[in-house]
């Protein structure tokens, strides 16, 4: 977390998403879905894969009509 | 830790991959490479936009922005073999990057951020480089630009090795999105 808060300091999140494996097929992951912060983190514990964090950052915040 | 060489997987690999990642999603499936290419495709929205995308040569992402019309600039330790009239390569260190201030509307990093300053690809190893990264992205994005940014993610910070290609840092950040604000 704290790691993260640093990177990210000064910037603008306008968008993230979490995602983590659902479904294996012959020794691959063939299916991920949308996950909580939550779920992604506890990824590698629950399913021996990490979830995928995806983030958009800007230097300047979207204006209202924007978001 | 033995070096990994500067060498991106061929373009047949690179193709063969794609292939795969398509006929995957025809039915109905997705790998985490198809999530993150996804994700970067989505986000970048416009006309002709000033990409750099950092450390992806092995994949055909970067060429599926030039070909889309964008003007795109590669930089990686290790070559891009991809040629496109809208397509620009830039082989080295991008912390070593001598690009103008506010040269680019976005940046592209998938899965890369957390291999870099570990010592990976051949790169000296850089405590904290990732921070200088964020850094130089301020530099030369325009106001208003965008990064695309995406990487394992993990409860816990920790490092490991993947197949001696580069070190990966997972950044854990439990709690980070609490009270649903990020600037708390």
């Amino acid at each position: 977390m704290e790691r993260l808060q640093r990177l990210f300091e000064g910037w603008f999140v306008l968008d993230v998403e979490f995602w983590i494996a659902e479904r294996k097929l012959l020794g691959r992951w063939v299916k991920w879905r949308p996950a909580t912060m939550q779920e992604a983190a506890r990824a590698y514990e629950t399913l021996g894969v990490q979830g995928v964090a995806c983030f958009v950052l800007s230097n300047r915040p979207l204006e209202w009509w924007q978001r | 830790m033995e070096k990994a060489p500067l060498v991106p997987d061929s373009p047949l690999e690179v193709r063969l991959r794609e292939i795969a990642r398509r006929v995957l999603r025809l039915c109905g499936g997705r790998s985490n490479w198809d999530v993150e290419y996804d994700f970067a495709y989505r986000n970048i929205t416009g006309k002709r936009l000033r990409i750099l995308d950092i450390g992806w040569c092995d994949s055909l992402l970067p060429l599926a922005f030039a070909k889309a019309g964008h003007i795109v600039t590669v930089y990686d330790l290790r070559p891009y073999p991809e040629r496109h009239r809208n397509l620009t390569v830039i082989q080295g260190d991008f912390l070593e990057n001598q690009l103008p201030p506010c040269s680019f509307d976005a940046v592209v990093m998938v899965s890369t951020i957390e291999h870099i300053g570990l010592g990976g690809y051949g790169a000296p190893e850089r405590a904290d480089a990732d921070f200088e990264i964020m850094r130089q992205l301020r530099r030369i994005l325009v106001d208003g630009g965008r990064v695309i940014l995406t990487f394992p993610f993990n409860e816990r910070e920790r490092e490991l090795f993947l197949n001696l290609r580069g070190g990966t840092r997972w950044n854990g950040c439990k709690g980070y999105l609490k009270g649903g604000s990020f600037w708390m």
